[in-house]
């Protein structure tokens, strides 16, 4: 699929290679084999033609042949093999359904019609204790096989900390009955119920938690709003910055804005010393029946397109000479543009994956525990695919079903000119216990990737080594404060 | 007009000089101090002359191309640069020498039982003069087990004799029931026969240890010995399923390192070789040995190194990734040799570990090497 910078330099995204490259009609024509006429050979010099195809034969060389594709089905056993290699990196506990908030783009709100709505009901110590010796079980028979893993324990809500007594307990529990696993702690917190005590504790035990923080009070408050609509910015931040200046370095922010949010405040307010570093920044999910979106007109949707735009221009023409740093924009451009050059690897090995397309895991890789003892995917998707309990463990049956139930529902993938670059994953096309097909979902798949691409490689084109030196400095930070969402 | 090298090309600074690796074709490119400048111009997308014959050449060589405005070059990579950063990633066991026996009627003047130097002593029989007692049947059966969860792809069995017991590499091979990717079994020539060979039949491969290059058979792979004032004239003309082990008693003069011939084509390279040793030691990483006696060693021929014995551990313990385990050695990429650190080569080139340590006593010294880079001169080797 071809490409072109905002400098007008046109580029060939090769999607069984995974990279894109500078380009000219021969090659593209070379590497699809469409038969080349006169004119398009005395168009060419002679070494430019010897080049273009010089270069196509090399790449000939190192495409993966389509016999290494996996055979499917996936088979229960093989899950098993592959998630005591090579997953089980977090254990989620959410331990309650409850909130004290009413965010209006939570995925429990009214916003998203497929997921479970917020409720009274917790977890509570005899499931988290039967979930958290389950994954201890599952962590000392997967050393034989991965003895590096860095087991993780989160917890997660609703709100967690209105549960805040199951978290010591579990942390009691598992500090005194796992002495020898050293597991990371990991919280998911709206920031309004932190108080001096639960400071203390998650310093103690050296938690990691994001909070979530939208932006400068107006921008924040817009979105983050306690049930009677009272605006909860001046209530995160109080704490936020006790908790920074108590030297809590483990505190990252989560950002997300949406069509209205203007891009320059949100720069500049991450940009400051009091506000947690931001490890993640999104706009609000548009899948699991979303009608969030439905409160934009075109126009508001318009000029967010264009303030996009002109925060990109911004931001290039300050890349080379701007001492000043740009959280959020580094976020929205070399961070984005990172990912999707690196998420999915380039010539990674097709036999060794189970799932040949997209970006999805293998359910197990992380496991979400409901108030119930239900093991789910993740804290994203809807609750429709359990893949276990407390009471039995991991489903791997189960598990395999949902992925080879999966994999029949990628069936425009192969013929999709940007497989190699998509990161999407079970949540893009779970429905109610079923998926829909990629042929449905990924229809704009194409303009969209040709648009990042395009950011990306004028990214490059103007700083050559900035994603480079971004993707370090960001993810050996990440790795540190927030392993989880860097996985 | 600006010129790039293509994705699949990369440049590598020395102190003095540079390289282009050429990850499809293989080729490494040495540089003189002009050139690598240039490049380093060009890779910073600065403006060049379009008529210079050496960008011309390179082009020439699909190494790079001129374009009319800046571009962005995406470098062909194997896995992502992200996975570098994230946490519990399994180790990528590659292979496992299992030493299972430490006995042998022969007395080969090279063996390791005499404390002989040898670049390729790694695939050697050998035995060696050491207190302990032999790891159990029973334990060796664990291992087998232990490696094959660890996803361990190749298996080098060997230790001394192993036909004076050969009922028991018999067994061992029954047990591993194809469960990796390759087996070899290691053995002298005098010990080969034909019971050997049948017994080996769609179980494994032979290395046979030999002292010259008659009676060779295409179907097994041999390492034959050779001392250093021969070693350059075998090299030529050596047949494909032969490597070449060169001794020497006094192993202080840069013979090996001639082997790296000082011309513009330097060792071939590849995207997994060149992926490995960004990371890795060349030969160290992703390998591990147990002796005869149970010592876990990053070498077949680093005694001194044992990291604790499998008797009293399991094999998981070693590789944790902390400071007193395996990776420490297969974290021990030329990067961090104060010699290499500077060369160009760094990423194409191997090294012995076991010959430097047991020359100079030093893990992180650089002898065997007739290049240097801060000066960016080969010296003359001794032959």
């Amino acid at each position: 699929m071809e490409f072109e910078s905002k400098s007008g330099v046109r580029y060939y995204f090769d999607n069984q290679i995974g990279i894109a490259f500078p380009s000219h009609p021969l090659i593209e024509k070379m590497i699809e084999n469409v038969p080349l006429q006169k004119e398009d050979i005395i168009a060419v010099s002679e070494d430019d033609y010897l080049f273009y195809s010089n270069f196509v034969k090399k790449l000939d060389k190192i495409r993966p042949k389509k016999s290494s594709l996996h055979q499917f089905p996936i088979q229960a056993e093989e899950v098993k093999q592959q998630l005591l290699r090579d997953g089980l990196n977090q254990m989620t506990l959410g331990i309650t359904e409850d909130c004290n908030l009413k965010c209006r783009y939570c995925v429990y709100s009214d916003a998203y019609t497929l997921s479970r709505k917020p409720s009274k009901q917790t977890m509570d110590f005899t499931t988290a204790k039967k979930a958290l010796d389950y994954y201890a079980s599952l962590i000392e028979e997967g050393r034989y096989y991965n003895p590096v893993r860095k087991p993780a324990v989160s917890f997660y809500g609703g709100e967690p900390l209105l549960h805040f007594d199951l978290i010591k307990e579990c942390i009691h529990y598992l500090k005194t009955t796992y002495p020898q696993i050293d597991f990371i702690y990991s919280l998911t917190t709206n920031g309004t119920l932190l108080t001096k005590e639960k400071e203390e504790f998650l310093k103690k035990h050296e938690f990691l938690i994001t909070v979530s923080i939208d932006g400068p009070k107006d921008e924040h408050d817009r979105k983050r709003i306690y049930p009677n609509g009272e605006g909860t910015f001046e209530d995160v931040m109080k704490n936020v910055r006790r908790f920074i200046a108590a030297g809590c370095e483990n505190c990252s922010a989560i950002c997300v804005f949406d069509w209205k949010s203007n891009l320059f405040d949100l720069d500049a307010f991450f940009s400051r010393t009091d506000v947690p570093k931001l490890s993640i920044i999104s706009l609000p999910s548009v899948y699991g029946g979303c009608i969030y979106y439905d409160q934009f007109s075109e126009q508001d949707h318009k000029e967010f397109y264009i303030s996009e735009e002109n925060a990109f221009q911004y931001y290039l023409d300050h890349l080379a000479h701007d001492t000043d740093k740009h959280p959020f924009f580094e976020q929205l451009y070399p961070v984005f543009a990172s990912r999707l050059m690196y998420t999915i690897p380039v010539l990674i090995m097709p036999d060794q994956r189970l799932i040949p397309y997209s970006g999805a895991c293998i359910p197990g890789r992380k496991i979400f525990v409901d108030v119930h003892g239900n093991f789910h995917p993740c804290e994203r998707i809807n609750q429709f695919f359990p893949i276990g309990n407390v009471q039995t463990g991991l489903n791997f049956k189960r598990v395999a079903a949902i992925i080879n139930d999966y994999n029949e529902h990628l069936d425009s993938c192969k013929t999709c000119p940007v497989s190699k670059a998509c990161g999407y994953c079970y949540n893009h096309f779970a429905q109610k216990g079923n998926f829909d097909f990629a042929s449905t979902v990924c229809k704009n798949e194409e303009r969209i990737k040709k648009t990042e691409l395009s950011r990306t490689f004028t990214l490059g084109e103007n700083q050559s080594h900035l994603i480079d030196i971004l993707v370090e400095g960001y993810y050996s930070w990440l790795s540190k404060a927030c392993p989880i969402e860097g996985d | 007009m600006y010129f790039r090298l293509n994705p699949e090309c990369y440049f590598i600074k020395g102190k003095q000089h540079g390289a282009i690796y050429d990850l499809i074709e293989g080729d490494v490119y040495a540089l003189d101090s002009k050139e690598s400048q240039k490049i380093e111009e060009c890779e910073n997308n600065e403006i060049i002359d379009s008529a210079d014959p050496f960008l011309l050449e390179l082009k020439k060589r699909v190494v790079g191309n001129f374009y009319d405005k800046k571009v962005f070059i995406e470098k062909l990579r194997l896995g992502s640069p992200i996975a570098d950063y994230q946490q519990g990633v399994p180790p990528n066991l590659a292979r496992a020498f299992l030493e299972m026996g430490n006995s042998c009627d022969q007395s080969c003047g090279y063996c390791g039982y005499n404390g002989v130097s040898r670049s390729m002593g790694c695939l050697g029989c050998n035995i060696w003069d050491e207190n302990g007692t032999p790891v159990s049947m029973d334990r060796w059966k664990e291992l087998i087990d232990e490696l094959h969860l660890l996803h361990c792809q190749s298996l080098f069995i060997k230790g001394g004799n192993l036909t004076k017991n050969w009922e028991k590499t018999r067994e061992i091979l029954e047990y591993t029931d194809k469960k990796f990717k390759n087996i070899f079994v290691i053995t002298h020539k005098a010990h080969f026969s034909e019971e050997v060979r049948d017994s080996l039949k769609n179980k494994a491969n032979l290395i046979i240890q030999i002292d010259s290059l008659s009676d060779i058979d295409a179907q097994y792979e041999y390492l034959l010995m050779t001392d250093c004032q021969n070693a350059n004239d075998i090299f030529e003309n050596l047949p494909n399923n032969v490597i070449v082990d060169i001794i020497s008693r006094n192993f202080n003069s840069p013979q090996l390192g001639s082997r790296v011939s000082p011309n513009r084509n330097i060792n071939k390279t590849n995207l997994e070789w060149f992926t490995h040793n960004n990371k890795l030691h060349p030969c160290l990483g992703n390998s591990i040995t147990i002796s005869w006696s149970g010592e876990v060693l990053p070498c077949p021929m680093m005694r001194k190194y044992s990291l604790g014995n499998i008797k009293e551990r399991k094999l998981w313990t070693f590789l944790r990734g902390t400071p007193d385990s395996i990776q420490e050695y297969w974290n021990l990429s030329l990067n961090k040799l104060q010699k290499c650190k500077n060369c160009e080569f760094r990423y194409a080139c191997t090294d012995c570990r076991a010959l430097e340590v047991a020359m100079t006593g030093d893990l992180y010294s650089k002898t065997l090497c007739n290049y240097d880079p801060s000066r960016g001169t080969w010296q003359q080797a001794d032959s």
